[in-house]
């Protein structure tokens, strides 16, 4: 059964919900048949490929930072996710615009903590180490409650923070890498099937070794196109069944006619 | 290869050496095919052309006008230019050869299509072309119109192949043959037939490898892993320590009782 909005909230502190962020169609489908409880994706070129492949599965859909500078565009954005079957959206931007959305029955994730998109201002690191800045992380999941936010991405948070304030919130407090005692397990795809050569996050957890399975398929794919060339140049491709043979009295006439058209 | 295939480099190699082009659906069809030494790679999706074009940076790459995207000579060139910007070698284009000759007044290579021409088909049914001496004589005439208007390849799908050699020596075109047999300067075929990735398959194109069936071993590990994330989060078993940022010694006690103190809603 896919879960939507008031579900979810009412699964909080009952168990803990499991999120995939998806890249395509491939991995919705693989998150639906794993049971996986929500599937998130920011990418509008494939929104309606993953919408499809995961039919039962409860999709979060991502607005892009920089994408939206008012109200009014984000909540277009919004709406057009909703039209194109979302069941919520993902939107990093202050609580001032999650409220435009929210007020229009729009639900929304909001995030706070480590926030990528806003690295420049803070930095790539862990929060919530200082007594300090753990109470700004509260006034911030505070204002975002207050916004009417459904959900709340807290990213790379102590996990003492995190738990305390996922205990506190009536929000559904999704944890990427703050820890097990939030609401939701949330975690890239990508990194849980190992796909990634480059750096995997210390929070993140592998289980398998897709990186290696795409070096072979590389090597199959370039051995198969290599055995497509040499049967090309010595011409054993096409053999007479991949040909259309023609008719010999027909083509037997054309050869005529060109061997007359051209003295 | 060490550098690019020119569209004159291919113009040279007509009647000395045959050529091998491949229809690409993504960068990882396109590196294999650098690997692989194919000659030409084509690829009509617009989106994932800079990806391509950076996975096989030294393979001559063809871009592909879709039909029905340009409706005038004016779109035409604008859509050819854009697509010689993001690093073209050349561009087919599936149109009449009044649309094909302002590209090529204007200096860019162009690759025709004649035959069985798949956009098409509502007008004349999914059929090979050629079968008839008529049949034959009009695709001449056809092919010598694109000659005219410039074109310097020509894409024959579907043609009967004894008509498909008798054209290639009659044009000054390169003549790529997808189902027009071994006698054109370019033989063609689609990287999804060749691994075997699509739901069904030409009767002129063979596949040497089955990746349909490394498609479904690949779901099943990936369902396999998300079930395992799935279950160690159910079972208490991720995060582990590791996984997770410890608190400062003092911190976590001292929010919990300064959250203890704020005033409840």
């Amino acid at each position: 059964m896919k879960l939507e909005v008031h579900h979810i909230r009412a699964l909080k502190g009952v168990r803990q919900l499991t999120e995939l962020n998806v890249t395509g169609p491939d991995q919705a489908h693989a998150a639906q048949a794993a049971g996986i409880d929500i599937i998130v994706s920011g990418r509008l070129d494939q929104r309606d490929a993953i919408r499809a492949a995961a039919p039962g599965t409860h999709f979060c859909f991502g607005l892009i930072y920089g994408h939206h500078v008012n109200t009014d565009q984000a909540l277009r954005a919004a709406f057009d996710a909703l039209d194109a079957g979302a069941d919520s959206i993902y939107c990093c931007l202050s609580p001032r615009i999650i409220e435009g959305l929210a007020r229009e029955g729009v639900p929304v994730v909001g995030h706070v903590g480590l926030v990528p998109q806003k690295a420049r201002l803070t930095g790539f690191r862990a929060f919530g180490k200082t007594l300090e800045e753990a109470q700004r992380l509260w006034r911030e999941v505070c204002d975002l409650e207050q916004a009417g936010a459904v959900a709340v991405e807290m990213e790379v948070v102590v996990e003492p923070v995190a738990a305390a304030i996922s205990s506190r919130t009536a929000m559904t407090v999704i944890s990427m890498g703050s820890g097990g005692r939030c609401d939701v397990q949330y975690l890239f795809a990508v990194d849980v099937l190992g796909e990634t050569t480059a750096r995997m996050p210390r929070h993140a957890r592998a289980y398998a070794d897709f990186a290696a399975e795409y070096a072979r398929l590389h090597d199959r794919r370039a051995a198969a196109f290599a055995a497509f060339r040499a049967a090309a140049l010595d011409a054993s491709y096409p053999a007479a069944p991949e040909v259309v043979a023609g008719n010999p009295a027909e083509t037997g006439a054309f050869r005529a006619w060109l061997e007359g058209s051209r003295p | 290869m060490t550098r690019r295939l020119t569209m004159h480099d291919i113009q040279v190699a007509k009647g000395r050496q045959k050529l091998v082009q491949l229809n690409v659906n993504g960068p990882e069809q396109a590196r294999a095919a650098v690997v692989a030494g194919i000659d030409i790679i084509v690829n009509g999706e617009a989106a994932r052309w800079p990806a391509i074009r950076a996975a096989a940076p030294d393979t001559h790459l063809c871009l592909s006008l879709r039909y029905g995207d340009q409706a005038s000579a004016t779109e035409v060139l604008r859509a050819a230019f854009d697509a010689l910007a993001l690093g073209a070698d050349s561009i087919y284009c599936p149109l009449s050869p009044a649309m094909i000759e302002p590209l090529a007044r204007e200096g860019i290579p162009v690759c025709a299509h004649a035959g069985y021409v798949p956009q098409k088909t509502r007008m004349t049914g999914l059929r090979a072309a050629g079968k008839t001496a008529a049949e034959a004589q009009a695709l001449y005439r056809r092919i010598k119109e694109f000659e005219s208007a410039g074109a310097t390849m020509v894409e024959l799908e579907l043609v009967a192949a004894p008509v498909a050699a008798l054209l290639t020596p009659r044009t000054l075109m390169t003549t790529v043959s997808i189902g027009s047999g071994g006698g054109c300067d370019v033989i063609y075929l689609f990287g999804v037939d060749i691994l075997n990735e699509a739901p069904r398959r030409p009767r002129h194109a063979r596949a040497w490898d089955d990746f349909g069936a490394e498609a479904r071993r690949l779901h099943d590990a990936r369902v396999a892993a998300f079930s395992a994330f799935r279950t160690d989060v159910a079972t208490g078993r991720f995060p582990a320590p590791a996984e997770t940022v410890a608190a400062p010694p003092g911190v976590a006690d001292a929010f919990t009782e300064w959250l203890d103190r704020q005033p409840q809603d």
